[in-house]
């Protein structure tokens, strides 16, 4: 049997857009929006990487892949029915990919979600000069700083972004995510104000248990 | 190691099966200078899929790597490794970067992309001063008038929608308790359209102000609005009066 992800990456190699949205719309009626993002659409992305060192695909169908899949996602958010402003909740998360990174589908996944759970979201994309972050920042002012990175090059970025954003005097927690800290141990960057994510149901797990003690302890 | 007499315009190398590097051509000395093994300058995210590919049992083949940046550049580059093995110690490998028309497209649908991301930003922030200006006009929409020291006149404008009554909720509630108030009347004059589920609020909020010993009054109600009502069933201590005239006669002159 052909395992669900491994299909989905089928339509997404194959840049069958309709067909990978009319799946995951398929998969959506069983499974709730977090398993679609967990379980089948992440290790379908991680399946077509590991195509790729099969060397069974070139870059090009990766690129190709993660097209289909930035569209898939792009028509899912706009049918998150909108939360209405009665239970829209005043936290506020920004997220950006670090300068130069170009790796987003999962930070696209990861403002979802935090829609999802009625937060206002800025979803500035990748490759956000540190500049302009820092910016949007001041004036946006959000409860919650998720940063993202996939290759371990963004260090030294990373370090300095961090290092700035410890300094905003309404002290916002900033998330630190990407496949970034899948892969390496990130614990030296952990703080009461900096918090590495694993991955989305990490995220997920904090939503349900942790949110509340965080936000009062830094804001 | 050696310099290859032949010249090949082309980063080409020998190998053993260590991946160290037995000979090299001018060209790859230019490009990646002078390294003594092969992985030094492969990204460390393609590493697996060399050692993997790049053995002697595979004796030839083409496989798609990525190398570390260049100084200049953030970004790992993408190149063709084409593999021969000559026997089971030596290979010759050459070393092809993708064609600079992969790189333009990959970078022209980046701006594309990033193009679309700051116009879903706009409209972001469009929609969320649209829902403000809303928001601000549904408040609006039930003023709370003190019309003598126990009645008041609460107008509603424009169309009972859900999110409108529970906009004025709040407001009404906390009015009606401020002052002496033992009577609100509720002017449908200016009312347009009546959703079933904003109908269904109001009737809550009427209730409420009921059990808060706050009589309700609801005037001016139109003919094609009246079985909302019914089909609501209202509390039956709602009175009903034709007009705002028959009203302020009724509660305002004593």
């Amino acid at each position: 049997m052909v395992m669900q992800h491994e299909h989905l990456s089928q339509f997404f190699l194959a840049g069958d857009e309709e067909g990978a949205l009319y799946y995951t719309k398929h998969l959506l009626e069983k499974h709730p929006r977090a398993y679609l993002y967990e379980d089948i659409l992440t290790p379908a992305m991680y399946y077509i990487g590991e195509l790729w060192e099969r060397n069974e695909i070139s870059v090009a169908d990766e690129h190709l892949a993660t097209a289909i899949c930035d569209f898939v996602l792009s028509k899912l958010e706009a049918e998150i029915s909108n939360v209405s402003r009665k239970h829209q909740k005043n936290f506020k998360a920004m997220l950006f990919g670090v300068e130069e990174e170009q790796h987003y589908i999962g930070l696209k996944m990861v403002a979802d979600t935090f829609k999802e759970h009625g937060w206002r979201v800025r979803y500035l994309g990748p490759n956000l000069p540190m500049e302009h972050s820092l910016r949007q920042i001041e004036k946006y002012r959000p409860d919650v700083i998720g940063i993202s990175a996939a290759l371990s090059y963004r260090l030294p970025t990373m370090k300095i972004l961090l290092e700035r954003f410890s300094h905003l005097e309404w002290k916002p927690l900033i998330m630190v995510g990407g496949r970034m800290a899948t892969k390496f141990d990130l614990k030296e960057f952990e703080s009461n104000q900096v918090m590495v994510v694993k991955d989305l149901s990490h995220l997920n797990q904090w939503f349900n248990e942790g949110r509340d003690e965080t936000i009062n302890e830094t804001s | 190691m050696k310099r290859v007499n032949r010249t090949f315009p082309l980063p080409y190398f020998t190998i053993n099966k260590n991946f160290i590097i037995q000979a090299y051509s001018e060209e790859a000395e230019k490009t990646f200078g002078s390294t003594e093994n092969l992985l030094d300058i492969v990204d460390e995210e393609s590493l697996p899929k060399i050692r993997k590919w790049v053995v002697p049992d595979v004796r030839k083949l083409t496989l798609e790597i990525h190398l570390k940046p260049f100084e200049s550049e953030g970004n790992p580059l993408t190149c063709d490794l084409h593999v021969n093995w000559q026997n089971d110690l030596y290979a010759e490998v050459l070393i092809i970067m993708k064609d600079a028309q992969l790189l333009k497209v990959t970078k022209t649908m980046d701006q594309l992309r990033s193009r679309l991301d700051d116009t879903n930003f706009a409209l972001l922030e469009e929609k969320e001063k649209l829902e403000e200006a809303i928001q601000h006009g549904n408040r609006l929409s039930a003023p709370f008038i003190n019309l003598t020291c126990d009645t008041a006149l609460v107008p509603l404008f424009g169309q009972i929608t859900v999110e409108k009554m529970y906009a004025v909720e709040e407001e009404l509630l906390q009015s009606s308790q401020d002052d002496e108030i033992d009577r609100i009347l509720f002017d449908f004059t200016a009312v347009g359209e009546m959703d079933p589920e904003g109908t269904r609020v109001l009737k809550d909020i009427m209730s409420s102000l009921f059990y808060m010993g706050v009589s309700v009054v609801v005037v001016g109600l139109q003919p094609k609005q009246v079985k909302n009502f019914h089909v609501l069933q209202f509390p039956s201590q709602i009175s009903f009066l034709n007009s705002l005239q028959q009203a302020i006669q009724k509660y305002c002159t004593t």
